[in-house]
């Protein structure tokens, strides 16, 4: 089976691996050197001369700007590329246009751009990256969100928040309603981080009342906590799945006002636990303190969620809450009483972190 | 008579010679499989990390929270410090869970002095059963602290349980008390989770610390030890984490979670019972429980890999406590395969149970018995006069020349992806490690697995100790001297 000629002809083979493995892994490591000593004065000259073009408020191209081009353009690709993203992430937005400028000089946009058309998944990720922290390819990223690679897609809506229109507001919408392959926290984060231009598309997913994506669009209404949010809340809370009712408890707990809360006070006494818990959550958070004795009630629940929640919901609404749960102490439910008990040890800041 | 026996004896020397042929051939076909794997991982995962804007995470409420559960047992000196690093942990949504294993020394005191803890009455969801909880405490100082004290459950996994009846977190991170964690390691582990809301359960690499420097519970320059044992052992873990785990990651086969550090999703983890109480190799145990009850009710069960080093831990740098440890490993190993027997090459469990416990079976548990019996036959027929000695030198070197290869060809991976041994000094002790581990070490590693067999037949499950020296300290060190603490 096994030949003394192949075995001969394996250790050959094997040498030459360990020899070319070996030499690759110290030939990397003194690359590695030489280009950080040789590019450190070029990357601090290529810095300045970055930040000088920036501050340069001509409008066109000028014969005094070109060096600085000319020495940027001679930085290698990805030198240069990491150079320009170290900056755009840390400027605020109104430094952002003469960089975006910059970029467009030195031709980094164009060449994301063309990154984007890549038939390779990966460059085309490369490009929505660049593109996403410098601004630009407005068309090419409307393309982008419909990309079959997820993580290309995950990146165009994560650059349509910055550019939040309607088309691609809707496009996102769309990601919430068919989320299977896409990441779904980009989009979510998206929308969230697009304001209140997300609203209005938003609340359509809200209005439709059922269907994929209403359950991740409550999660993000309740971080956004807009008003516009409240009456499609108030429907939802009669919606037949639990897992709908109890987001919309946490929307109109994160809300606020007083529109909710007969609502929420209805609520206490679903069927679903967890749609209790959110309503006693949403109570606490609203510090709605008539509803005390409701909540007071759910301190006998049977469920441990529910009391935790109305518990720390009890002592959010302050001194009323306060009271109904040192009464709690003395009652002859033990449950109820240990929550009671445990509620009022904890140290104050601790029920404001976590209900 | 004695010519019968020498025929017997030689016939099966030959059968045990060929029998380690074939496994040598399975094996290292395997093996080639997971580098190809691991190179084709590394580089998709490379490519979706350029460029990639961490702070989107860290800005979002909508980031899932984290509870980081720490057993501690007799730790009192490395706790706050190592408490300390993990409220430096560049994470949003953070809680954390310290459960108080019955330590015998002043743990739960230097805590309460530490941290302000204040004594709440003592009732939580026992969705686990665990051994009796003696008290719970928060802290006035961090909110986001919760303390657990508890009797000895006599295992990690009691005191992880523990943990885990109290976290709230979307997600729980289990780590050991003397980990030490990387900054953005949380950010890096959290990704699966948010790529695919199927991941139950991400790992991450965890690199040996012995001879880096280690300042306020971080490591700052990453050496490679000087002690022999401790070499070999970052060899075997740059091995078994950027090619094995990754590989697997590939394949979808993924099985093994280092107790050390891991992310889990906390609602899986209390739905399958959390860790086994009585599991010898609980890390394992608890990730072929989720994958199977995934298969079993079409539950989301994937298990995901992240090649950056996450977590660096102490390796055992003597003889005994390292034998022991990998003696405890292989039992681990054996106690998982005999208690998920059933899913054995059983197309029900698809992947896990066709392709990954087949090869752990084979590739992993028998691997010492197959050794250790080729290196007796080749001894008996040496003595015998019956071996073809150019032939057996030739097959030997190729044996452990493909070891070189695969090792050497990880170390590259490591070069070119995230690169932490800087020096070059390092990289030549990484090779003299990787060449002469074959010499000795490995035989040891055989003798110790074959010791961990032995004892698993017997029902043998004792953990041993293990002692810590301690990390190389800098000045404004916040990780202490030496300590003993559970292996």
């Amino acid at each position: 089976m096994l030949s003394s000629a192949l075995l001969h002809s394996s250790i050959i083979a094997l040498a030459v691996l360990v020899v070319a493995a070996t030499a690759a892994l110290f030939g990397h490591g003194v690359w590695l050197r030489f280009e950080a000593v040789w590019n450190k004065r070029r990357i601090a000259t290529g810095r300045e001369a970055l930040y000088a073009l920036m501050h340069d408020d001509r409008e066109r191209v000028s014969s005094a700007r070109r060096p600085g081009i000319a020495l940027l353009r001679g930085l290698r690709p990805g030198t240069l590329e990491r150079l320009v993203l170290s900056l755009a992430r840390n400027l605020d937005p109104s430094a952002s246009i003469p960089l975006h400028r910059v970029a467009v000089e030195i031709g980094l946009i164009e060449r994301a751009e063309r990154f984007c058309e890549s038939r390779f998944w990966w460059r085309r990720l490369r490009g929505a990256r660049f593109l996403s922290a410098l601004g630009g390819g407005a068309e090419i990223m409307a393309r982008l969100l419909h990309d079959p690679n997820p993580a290309v897609r995950a990146q165009a809506a994560e650059w349509a928040a910055e550019d939040p229109s309607p088309d691609m507001m809707n496009g996102l919408i769309e990601f919430l309603r068919h989320p299977a392959g896409s990441e779904l926290f980009t989009v979510q984060d998206a929308l969230l981080r697009a304001g209140s231009a997300a609203v209005p598309a938003l609340v359509g997913v809200l209005e439709s009342g059922s269907g994929t994506g209403v359950a991740a669009a409550l999660q993000v209404a309740a971080a956004r906590a807009d008003p516009r949010f409240i009456p499609p809340a108030i429907r939802l809370c009669e919606s037949p799945d639990p897992e709908l009712r109890a987001g919309a408890a946490e929307l109109l707990g994160a809300t606020g006002g007083g529109e909710g809360t007969d609502v929420l006070m209805s609520l206490l006494d679903d069927e679903d636990p967890d749609v209790r818990a959110a309503a006693a959550r949403a109570l606490g958070r609203v510090r709605h303190w008539r509803s005390a004795p409701q909540l007071a009630g759910r301190m006998r629940d049977t469920s441990w969620k529910v009391r935790r929640a109305a518990g720390l919901a009890l002592r959010s609404v302050g001194p009323p809450g306060l009271l109904v749960l040192k009464k709690m102490l003395s009652d002859q439910n033990s449950f109820a009483a240990d929550m009671a008990q445990q509620v009022l040890d904890m140290p104050t800041a601790v029920g404001e972190l976590r209900t | 008579m004695t010519a019968d026996w020498l025929a017997f004896v030689e016939g099966a020397i030959r059968a045990t010679e060929w029998t380690a042929v074939v496994f040598f051939l399975f094996v290292n076909g395997w093996y080639l499989a997971l580098l190809g794997a691991a190179v084709l991982e590394m580089l998709n995962y490379r490519r979706l990390s350029r460029y990639e804007n961490a702070s989107r995470l860290l800005g979002s409420p909508l980031t899932p929270s984290i509870s980081v559960i720490a057993p501690a047992h007799n730790e009192d000196a490395t706790i706050v410090e190592t408490l300390q690093a993990l409220f430096g942990l560049h994470y949003p949504n953070l809680e954390v869970v310290v459960v108080n294993d019955g330590s015998h020394d002043r743990t739960l005191e230097v805590l309460k002095e530490s941290f302000g803890l204040k004594s709440i009455h003592p009732i939580y969801r026992r969705l686990i059963i665990t051994a009796p909880v003696r008290g719970l405490y928060r802290s006035t100082v961090h909110p986001n602290l919760v303390v657990v004290d508890k009797v000895n459950g006599g295992s990690k996994a009691d005191a992880v349980n523990a943990g885990f009846n109290v976290a709230t977190g979307d997600l729980a991170c289990v780590m050991d008390a003397d980990t030490l964690i990387e900054p953005n390691a949380l950010q890096l582990m959290v990704k699966p989770f948010l790529r695919d809301v199927s991941t139950v359960a991400v790992g991450g690499t965890i690199r040996v610390v012995n001879g880096s420097t280690v300042r306020g519970g971080r490591v700052i320059d990453a050496r490679v030890p000087r002690n022999v044992w401790a070499g070999f052992q970052v060899v075997e873990y740059l091995r078994a984490f950027l090619f094995g785990r990754l590989g697997w990651n590939r394949l979808g086969g993924n099985l093994i979670i280092s107790g050390g550090f891991g992310l889990f999703r906390r609602e899986a983890v209390l739905d399958v019972g959390g860790y086994a109480h009585d599991a010898i190799g609980e890390d394992i145990e608890l990730v072929a429980r989720l994958r199977a009850r995934a298969c079993e009710e079409g539950m989301p069960g994937r298990v995901a890999f992240v090649p950056d080093p996450v977590a660096w831990t102490e390796a055992p740098d003597g003889l005994v406590i390292l034998g022991a440890q990998r003696d405890r490993w292989h039992r681990g190993l054996a106690d998982t395969l005999w208690r998920f027997r059933h899913l054995l090459f059983n197309p029900r469990y698809g992947t896990l149970g066709i392709v990954v416990l087949p090869y752990y079976l084979i590739a992993e548990l028998a691997a010492p018995v197959v050794e250790g019996a080729g290196l007796l036959s080749l001894s008996a027929a040496f003595a015998l006069g019956i071996m073809n000695v150019p032939f057996a030198v030739l097959f030997l070197m190729v044996a452990y020349g493909l070891s070189a290869v695969l090792t050497v060809m990880t170390f590259a991976l490591e070069e070119f992806t995230f690169h932490r041994y800087d020096r070059l000094s390092d990289r030549w002790l990484l090779l003299c490690y990787a060449f002469f581990e074959n010499v000795g070490y490995r035989q040891l590693t055989v003798y110790w697995r074959l010791r961990g067999l032995v004892k698993f037949a017997r029902g043998r499950n004792e953990w041993g100790t293990m002692t810590r020296r301690g990390f190389q300290q800098m000045p404004g060190s916040a990780v202490p001297p030496p300590v003993r603490g559970q292996a």
